[in-house]
Parts: structure tokens; sequence; C-alpha cells
């Protein structure tokens, strides 16, 4: 009898083995797509791609992928409340023009998930991001980049030894009239610095900002301001610096705060009515490839896969030097509406 | 139905074609006004008044009441000043450049507010736009004298883009006038000054209360300079809160409650106007200058011309000539050189800006229909009121001035409440957009219509009636070719009109909606402000050329329709 148990058993474990493995061999060959996907992919030739991502950044991905499989990709880049706000719209709409949308608000892929927007998929590389918190538990959306608060500044117009090395730094007298910064109900930067500043220091610290006359404007992204010197600071992400260089705005350089680098995780995900679905995981397995990660890396974000095939570009900030803040997005998307209320009250809008 | 001399003795053939006009002006102009109220009293269990509650409970939406009313109050006194003496020197004075001075103030009703708003930043910003950076390079001071981003900013852009509107209505009253008295006082003796003071103010008394009333609705209704220059200004308005109640997720119903006090505001103030004015109050009255005679200036002619031309320098050239350069100009921050200028603006907004091309094909499509629908609409409209008289034809001339009333984004708001529900669901699309777009300028091109159909003469439409033409051959044959020009000036004013309209197309526009004036804000958003110069240039350009074609064909000042 117990020898029979303990046959059964084995015999039990060793079909669920092999099963395991059946299931697991698509994904161990994960690395290079399936042909059957790539093929599928290619007959339908292209894939729209909804991203907050800077517009260089897009274009790059866009032509590395292009080039590597041939498929199309249209880029329509807005802010991250827009992207979303759109894809929304659209769903509601029936028009579902869109196939991929990444945007830096994790919060808005849980809402779109609620709203069944999101098709599960689990890409090649999803066993090497960095921590199960930056995957969706249904393989809804994964982290595609982390993007890095910082100070950044026009260091023509800022002498070296003002410039400011932590957020508290700001709150300094000599900075008054010199600091820009986001809306709340805009930019998901702005929305991510303000729920883990307060968390630090309290509204004190925005009540102080304000007495600073800090400029409030709707996306953080302003280096046109600081690059004319109408604010020299802006409180906003470390690829803005890349984004300056390419827009001839050479004199944007940037700090990460010792007080606290807040990591923006953004997200990115198929669309559960994509018009072009195959074309669209074929695109999200190549942005969380060690190759489009190393293109999101040269764009200044931090790459949410760990591996060694990701070359971070020269000068890219050694991430174990600083103190990396996780935000927990369902307390952030908790706080939210009574944050933004406080901002409104502070700053308007 | 009451039948005269000259009214249409077949006018009951007729009849289902005019109550067929009449309910579909009916339709457009009523079915969103109900659903901006039908909603605002619905809340989430029926029948309530909770969204009325909210907004008068909520801070925000109080303090932006109280800045909506303050800006519109002070923009109405600074148009007032601004443009009533300059409409008296340009109709009533021997100031030199007077037709100079009444073009460029004219023109500068045609750049829409959002528009004059962004070249103020780049004029204005306190510490790098080109005035101040000017300004501390040569007093050598550390801070500039002027910050748009502030109360002062706004009404400074208030002020520039609504006082042409208080000239337009100063000016066609003081054309207007009677000059005999004026003439009777001057023959007993009395100066320049006393006549003007004693005799022609008290004369232009209505008008200058119209005028005031009419300011400061549009000052009250006001977005575009709100939505450039609110939010670093931290002055937040009436409008701008309606604005963000669409964002996601959208709060139509609060939105409703707080449009549909402002519906009503604009409602009393203009039925009051009405009230005092009489019948005048709407439309534009056809002068007799030509028989009054100018008053002297003698030595303040010179003066008063270089005042008048820095009024116009300041808050229409200046602000245009910076956007011209910034849309021509390269990114760069050092000297200026000739080296700079390119048109890497304009390829980025008609190439690499994913929103340019479409935007651009979306406003002419959306402009030409609205405003070809408009003209078909009032012209017929217009024809049934000046010949039928029934109850019918009355209500309908008061149906197509109605939109006068109507704020945009609160009509906008109840066009979203109107068509995104069965049984017709237009939003979304570009028709909501155009039925819009049509409504609202329905009143001009229906009070272009009508002046155009009072000029002609009656007796060719009773010769051709007599000789027993039907109704609508007549209006063709007859009538429409006579009135080609009021009708083709009607046309350009709503296709301008629609080009430049944002507070209604901000609520409206979805991603394959996009306008031109909407994909401005968007470059804004992103504070990519070459891209919002070169797509402002391309806006003012098509409008530049719409308007001066039209007036090269119907032959004269299209702005200026008193001038025949």
């Amino acid at each position: 009898m117990k020898t029979a148990l303990a046959i059964i058993t084995i015999l039990c474990r060793g079909t669920a083995f092999v099963a395991a493995i059946a299931l697991c061999a698509p994904l161990a060959f994960g690395a290079d797509p399936g042909a059957a996907l790539l093929s599928a992919a290619k007959k339908e030739g292209q894939v729209t791609y909804y991203t907050s991502a800077d517009l260089a950044l897009a274009n790059k991905l866009k032509a590395a992928f292009e080039k590597k499989y041939g498929v199309t990709v249209n880029v329509l880049r807005q802010s991250s409340a827009p992207t979303f706000n759109r894809a929304v719209q659209e769903f509601d709409l029936g028009v579902n023009a869109a196939d991929v949308i990444e945007t830096s608000v994790v919060s808005a892929f849980q809402d779109m998930k609620a709203k069944g927007m999101l098709m599960s998929f689990t890409p090649a590389t999803a066993n090497l991001i960095r921590s199960p918190k930056l995957s969706d538990p249904d393989n809804d959306w994964h982290a595609v980049k982390l993007e890095l608060t910082s100070l950044n500044y026009n260091k023509d117009l800022l002498k070296p030894a003002d410039v400011p090395k932590t957020w508290k730094d700001l709150l300094d007298p000599k900075y008054k009239g010199k600091i820009v910064q986001g809306h709340i109900k805009a930019s998901g930067d702005t929305g991510l610095i303000v729920f883990n500043l307060v968390k630090m220091y309290g509204w004190e610290y925005f009540e102080a900002l304000r007495k600073n006359d800090v400029l409030t404007m709707q996306a953080c992204t302003q280096n046109e301001l600081v690059a004319r010197g109408e604010r020299l600071i802006m409180m906003c992400d470390y690829s803005q610096i890349e984004t300056a260089r390419t827009q001839h705005q050479p004199m944007i350089a940037g700090v990460l705060p010792a007080d606290g680098v807040f990591m923006l995780v953004g997200p990115v995900a198929v669309l559960a009515k994509a018009p072009h679905p195959n074309a669209a995981r074929l695109l999200v397995d190549f942005l969380l490839s060690p190759e489009g990660q190393t293109i999101y890396a040269e764009g200044g974000d931090a790459p949410s896969i760990n591996s060694p095939d990701v070359k971070l570009p020269p000068g890219f900030p050694d991430l174990k030097q600083h103190k990396l803040i996780d935000t927990d997005m369902t307390e952030y998307r908790k706080w939210l509406p009574e944050g933004t209320a406080r901002f409104v009250e502070l700053f308007g809008g | 139905m009451q039948r005269g001399a000259g009214r249409w003795r077949s006018v009951s053939t007729q009849t289902p074609v005019f109550a067929g006009v009449a309910l579909v002006v009916a339709v457009l102009v009523l079915l969103p006004l109900y659903h901006v109220a039908a909603s605002s009293v619905t809340g989430p269990h029926g029948l309530s008044l909770d969204n009325y509650a909210n907004v008068f409970r909520t801070p925000r939406f109080v303090a932006a009441v109280g800045n909506s009313l303050l800006l519109a109050v002070l923009s109405s006194l600074t148009s007032m000043l601004l443009g009533a003496p300059i409409a008296w020197l340009v109709s009533r004075s021997d100031m030199p450049l007077r037709r100079t001075t009444r073009v460029l103030v004219l023109a500068s009703f045609a750049v829409p507010a959002f528009v004059n708003a962004l070249s103020w930043v780049l004029l204005a910003g306190p510490n790098a736009g080109a005035l101040n950076k000017a300004w501390m390079a040569v007093t050598g001071s550390d801070h500039g004298f002027i910050d748009i981003f502030s109360m002062t900013g706004l009404l400074l852009v208030y002020t520039a883009t609504i006082y042409p509107l208080a000239f337009i209505f100063m000016h066609n009253a003081f054309e207007s006038m009677d000059a005999r008295m004026e003439h009777a006082a001057r023959l007993l003796g009395a100066g320049g000054a006393r006549v003007a003071l004693t005799i022609t103010l008290p004369l232009a008394r209505p008008a200058i209360l119209a005028a005031f009333i009419i300011t400061f609705l549009e000052g009250l209704t006001s977005y575009g300079a709100p939505a450039v220059i609110g939010v670093p200004a931290r002055v937040y308005v009436i409008t701008t809160q309606i604005w963000s109640l669409f964002q996601y997720p959208p709060q139509i119903a609060l939105a409703a409650a707080l449009s549909l006090p402002l519906l009503i505001v604009t409602t009393a103030l203009l039925a009051a106007q009405r009230l005092l004015l009489g019948r005048r109050g709407f439309t534009t009255i056809h002068g007799k200058a030509g028989l009054a005679p100018r008053t002297e200036l003698g030595a303040w002619r010179w003066p008063a011309v270089v005042l008048c031309l820095m009024i116009v320098f300041v808050t229409f050239v200046l602000p245009n000539a910076m956007l011209v350069f910034e849309a021509f100009y390269a990114r760069n921050y050092g000297a200026l050189s000739l080296r700079n200028v390119t048109l890497e603006h304009f390829r980025y907004v008609l190439v690499d800006y994913i929103d340019g091309a479409p935007s651009i094909r979306n406003s002419l499509f959306t402009a030409t229909i609205a405003a070809t629908l408009a003209v078909l609409l009032a012209f017929t409209s217009a024809v049934i009121v000046a010949h039928v008289k029934s109850r019918v034809a009355s209500i309908l001339n008061f149906l197509c001035l109605l939109p006068l009333v109507i704020p945009s984004m609160v009509f906008a708001v109840g066009l979203v409440a109107a068509y995104s529900r069965g049984p017709f669901v237009l939003y979304g699309t570009l028709w909501i957009m155009i039925l819009a777009f049509l409504t609202l300028n329905l009143p001009y091109a229906f009070m272009s219509s009508s002046s155009a159909l009072a000029s002609v003469h009656r007796e060719l439409e009773s010769a051709a009636r007599t000789l027993g033409a039907p109704l609508l051959r007549v209006l063709r044959d007859i009538t429409m070719p006579l009135v080609a020009g009021g009708l083709l000036t009607g046309w350009i004013v709503v296709f301008a009109n629609s080009l430049r309209e944002l507070s209604a197309a901000a609520l409206l526009f979805t991603s394959r909606t996009t306008v031109i004036a909407t994909a401005i804000m968007d470059l804004d958003y992103a504070s990519n402000w070459g891209g919002v110069a070169a797509m402002s240039v391309i806006l003012l350009a098509i409008n530049a050329i719409v308007i001066t074609g039209g007036y090269r064909f119907v032959g004269r000042n299209l702005l200026d329709p008193h001038r025949r």
C-alpha cells in the first residue's frame, strides 16, 4: 500500500515536472520571440505606440525596432496624463487606435486594468525585472523603465557653489524665484515628488516652497524655461538632461538629490483591443529586451531589468551610491485625491 | 397668418419649409442648453441639487467665480478706457492716420486670446521675457519690470484682446449719431471739447452701456488667456475650472452646475441691454457719418495719433512680431544672429508632431462646413423673418440671435451631454465640433444675411413674384445673387471665428479630432514654444488669407460691415 502510494506520488510529480517543462518551453526560447509571433506581427505590418517617453527616445526605440523586425511603429508622444486620457477616451468610444501604451503613472495602469483595457502578456525577460513590485500580478503590465526624479539646472547661469544638493536645499531663500515645478494634475513626476516630499517633510515643505516663489507650470518638463533663464532649477527627472541635449540645450545638467531619489515606475502594456495584437506583443518584448533597455538607459532612464547585457552609457549615475526610494503605488493612489486638493489649495489650478 | 403688401401670398405652400428650418434651428440651439440644465440637476439617484451645493461648498469654485467677476469688471473698464477714446478719435475727429488706426484695431480683434497670451509669455516672462531682458540690459536692474504670470499679466492680455470690441461698439455708435445736434451746438459757438462732452457723450450713453455689458461678458467667459497663464499665475477662473472638470475622470454634472450660473448672468445682462436699447442692441447701426463735421483737434492732432498708435503697437504689433520671430528662430540662447533663422519649427509641427498636419486638416474641414451650413441656415431664416409675418418667424428671429448670450464653453458642456449618448452619438467626431462652431456663430451669419436682405429692393422680388415664380425660385434667381456679398461676409466671419475658437474645442476634441487651437495648447503644455509660435503663425496666416481674399472679393472691409 505504502509503496503504491509512493509510486503514484512519484508519477504525479513526474507528470507535473514534464507539464511544467512543456509550459515553460515558450518562455525559455522567448529571448528570440517565437517565429509564430514574428510572422504574425510582420503580417500586421505596423504597431501604434502611445507613449509619454521623450520624443527623441521614442524615435530611437522606433528606429531600432523597425530595423530589427521590419514592422512599422507609429509613435504618438504626449505627456502621461493626455496619453492616458486619450487611451481611455478611445476605449470608451470604441475607437481602439492604440496597440501599446507606456506612461510614467502606475495608477493609470491600475485604472486601465480595472476597466478591462489591458491584455495579459508575459515578455521573455519578465523574470529579469528587478522586483516583483514592478509587474502586475496578472502580467497586464510591466515596468519598462525607472525614471529618477532629480533637480535639473542651468549650469551656465547657476554658479557651481549654488547648485542644490537636496530637495530641502530648495527652501533656502537664495533660490527665491528660481525654481519651476509641474502641476500634480498634469505630471506624473510631480505627483510622485509631492507624495514623497510630503511624507518626508510634511506639507510645510510645499508651503515654504510656495513662499520661495516656485513657478508652477502644467508639465514639469520645462527645459525651455530653464534654458532661457526664466527659472534656473526644475524639479523633474533625470532623463530630461538627455532630452535637453537632443534639443540643443546643452546647458541643462542635473543632480540626484542626496535626501532621496524617487523612482518613478514607467509601465508598458498591450491594450486588450489592440488592432495589431501580435506586433504589439513583439514591441513590448523588444522594449523589455536588453537591447531596448539599453536605449532607455541612453535616454537617461534606469533600466527595469537586471541583465549584464544592458549597456549603461558612460556617466550614468551608479544607483548604488544613491538613496533610492520606492513608492507604494497603492498607497499613492489612495493619497492622490487628497494630495491633489491640498496642492491645488497651495498652487491653484 | 397676416398677409399685407409685400408679403408672400403663396406662403401656405411654403409653411413646411419654414417649420422645418425653425425646427432645425431650435434643436441646434436649445437641445444642448436643455442638457446643461438637466445634467446640472441630475445626481446619481435622480433629481437633486447636490451639484450646486457641491459647487458652492468648494472653495476653489467660489474663488474661481470671484476671480472671473473681478477680471471681467476690470477688463471691461480698461477696454472702455482704451476703446472708446480711439473710437471717437477715428470716427469724429480730424486725427491723421484714422484709417490705419482703425484697421490695426480691427486686425487685433482677429488674433485669438490664447495666441496673444502665448506671445506675452515670450515678451514678459518675469526673468527671460524679451522685454524684461531688454529692461535689465538697459537699466542694469537684476529683475524685470513686468510679470506676465500674475493677475496684472492676465488683465493685460484680457484688455489687449477685448478692447477692440469696445472700439467696434463705440465706433459704430459715433458714426451713426445724428450730427445735427452737434452741428447746431457748434453754430451756437460751442468749442470742440464742449460739444464732445455735452452733446456727443450723452448721445453715446446707450452705446457706452452696451459696450460695457459686452466687454464684461467677454471677460467673464474668456478662456484663452487663463488657459495659458492662469496656472503659473495661480489665478483660476470659472472657464478653467469647467475645463478641469472635463479631465479624467470627467464630472460633467458638476461642470454643468458651474456653467448654468454663467449662462444666466449672460442672458440677464443681454436682456437688460436689449430692454434699454430696444432692437438696436444686437445689430450694427448704419451710419450717416458723412454728415457729421469732424471735431478739429488742432495742436492735439499728433499727440492723439501717437497715443493711438502706441496702444495698437503694444497690444497688437509687438506680441505678433514676437510670435513671428519665435516661429522662424532656432532654439538658441546666445547672441542674436541671422544664421539662426530657420524653418525647423514649421517642419516640426507639420512633419514630426503627430497632431500637426491632421489638426490643420480638421480645422479647415470643420470651419468650412460650419461656415457653409451656418450661412445656408441663416439666410433661409433671414428670408423667413423678413418675409413672413407669423409667430414662427419671430421665434426663429429670437432663436437665431440666442447663441449671442451662450458662452462657448457652456454650450460645449451641453453638446457633450446631449450627443455622447444615443440616439445621436456625435462625441468623438468632427461633427460635434461643427455643431458647436455653426451654432455659436449663427447670429453673425444671420445678422449679415438680414442686413444684406434689407438692402435688396423689394420691387425686384415683387416683380418676379407677380410673374408667378415660387418663393424658392425667386430666392435662387433674384435674391441670392443680389445678397451674395453679404452672405460671403457671413461665411468668412463664421470661418474665421471657427478657426480661432478654443473654449468649445478644448472640451470637444478627442484624439482624432484635434484642431489647430487645441494642438497649439498641447504644444504649449509641453513648453515647445517654437512649435507653439509656428502653429499660431499658420493659424493667423490662414485667417489673414481668407479675410483679405474675401475683402478683395466683396470689396470692403469685412470686419467693418457698416462701411459700404
